[in-house]
């Protein structure tokens, strides 16, 4: 291509591109002021937008409502969980891992916290916060009985996901034999260590797991608990 | 010049031709009598832009006339350069004393006399039948508001003929359509992004936006408007902008490429 030519093309396409920058905002002014603003609102706009830009604008709003969230939480507890909220939702990795960073060293006696512990537990890679098997079962044992049930069951679903061996998954729940729930509800782990006791053979292991699962079976679930409670409460207010 | 406008013209003698111009007279004669759009109680945005209170809206007769001039003008601008390359005939057009530069402004005259006249020829019929049956025309200014209706053709044209001037006439045809469709499907976003709050629009990447200007915004064209004013002016630049911004850039492919029979296929 000869430079006469680039030169007038140049010339050509530079007013060119202003006049249509400057003709199309004056038209998109011009569209937006014919619509009627009582006939559209936020939800029928965004209804006609393509998915991505939609899930892009669903997104920062979601996000500025978990901020507000912690900005608004008072207790340690509703700022664990929300601090959690927020990190899961965040896209940004270095958002979340400073949100979790945060959650464990200041709420670490919150049991709202434990979803920081989960996203840190096993993590491969340069990280300021370590969790290992030891941290996680430090952390949930501090908490009461009843606390500690749902926990110990998401961080064994936690351990699946991450395919962590038997072996492991064995090594992490045997605190549990070294503590009395008073929990009917806690068979069902007792069980677990009892079916990876029996594959890997260990049968001390697996005779003290089926002990303390019988005397489990001695005490009430969880539900009945609550409900009594509830009752009692509601009783009181009566 | 004009003898490339000429030769463009002679295309009409064509069957394909003849029967497009039928069927656009018989889709005039159809529709004449069908009210104009006016649903301003819809929460469609499209709806809500082209049936606007204030100023002429757009008559039906005229989405057909439109419609039915995009099909001639994408056939005839996107197919004419690549068959003259391949049948040679450029060439011998060429070797008169006419620039290539000039070859495409009269191709693209060509084709745009080509579908004013199918255009007129479609909302002319409309209004003969309405004044036929009804014994009524249109006001002056509800007439002229359909005449720019064609304005959209223009940068259609000029378009077509620029992809035609890169690829071989099916291709040309295809890839307009795709780039017309995909148009006419992104025109809403850049509206409804302006009507969002600030603090909800701040989540859209700002590279949608960029990408926005590289696809001509339709709608515009259908929005009602008062026939004098800042909206006129704003729509004529626009066209005029985009028609130039195309034609440059197919100027500069002509000059620049082999035209000898077979290059472009």
């Amino acid at each position: 291509m000869s430079s006469k030519l680039i030169a007038g093309t140049v010339i050509v396409l530079v007013p060119a591109f202003i006049v249509y920058m400057t003709s199309e905002s004056l038209l998109r002014e011009a569209a937006i002021a014919g619509i009627n603003p009582e006939q559209v609102n936020s939800e029928t706009i965004l209804k006609e937008l393509p998915s991505q830009i939609r899930d892009s604008i669903n997104y920062s709003v979601m996000l500025s409502q978990f901020k507000d969230s912690v900005a608004n939480a008072s207790t340690p507890a509703e700022k664990a969980n929300a601090l959690c909220t927020l990190a899961d939702y965040t896209t940004d990795i270095k958002e979340k891992e400073d949100l979790f960073e945060k959650v464990i060293k200041k709420y670490s006696t919150q049991k709202e916290s434990a979803n920081a512990y989960f996203y840190f537990f096993n993590k491969q890679g340069p990280k300021v916060v370590k969790i290992g098997i030891p941290e996680l079962q430090k952390y949930i044992l501090q908490f009461s009985f009843l606390d500690q049930f749902s926990l110990w069951g998401l961080a064994l679903a936690q351990l699946k996901s991450e395919n962590i061996p038997e072996s492991k998954q064995l090594e992490f729940l045997i605190p549990l034999l070294y503590i009395e729930p008073n929990f009917r509800d806690y068979t069902a782990l007792y069980e677990k260590i009892a079916y990876f006791a029996s594959r890997q053979s260990k049968s001390a292991l697996y005779d003290k797991a089926r002990k303390c699962e019988e005397k489990c079976l001695k005490y009430p679930f969880i539900e009945t608990v609550l409900m009594k409670e509830l009752i009692k409460t509601k009783g009181q207010e009566k | 010049m004009n003898g490339v406008i000429h030769f463009t013209l002679i295309k009409l003698r064509e069957p394909a031709y003849m029967i497009m111009f039928s069927i656009a007279v018989l889709l005039g004669y159809v529709m004449t009598g069908t009210s104009p759009i006016q649903d301003e109680s819809s929460a469609s945005l499209w709806t809500q832009i082209i049936s606007s209170n204030s100023g002429y809206s757009v008559l039906p007769c005229s989405f057909v006339a439109l419609g039915i001039t995009a099909i001639i003008t994408i056939f005839t601008a996107s197919s004419e350069i690549p068959r003259e390359i391949d049948s040679g005939v450029i060439m011998l057009i060429l070797s008169k004393p006419i620039s290539k530069t000039e070859y495409l402004l009269g191709k693209f005259i060509g084709t745009i006399i080509i579908c004013l006249m199918i255009f007129l020829a479609t909302l002319l019929t409309s209004f003969l039948t309405r004044y036929i049956y009804l014994k009524e025309f249109y006001s002056p200014m509800i007439i002229m508001r359909q005449l720019y209706m064609f304005l959209p053709i223009i940068p259609l044209t000029a378009l077509s003929i620029t992809v035609s001037c890169f690829l071989s006439d099916i291709s040309a045809m295809i890839i307009v359509t795709i780039y017309i469709t995909f148009s006419i499907f992104f025109s809403i976003v850049p509206l409804a992004i302006a009507l969002l709050p600030k603090t909800l629009s701040a989540g859209v990447d700002a590279y949608i936006l960029v990408f926005y200007y590289f696809f001509p915004n339709f709608i515009y064209f259908f929005q009602n408007f008062q026939l004098a004013g800042v909206i006129l002016l704003s729509l004529l630049f626009y066209t005029i902008s985009l028609t130039i911004i195309f034609l440059t850039i197919g100027a500069n492919r002509i000059n620049s490429c082999d035209l000898t029979r077979g290059s472009m296929s």
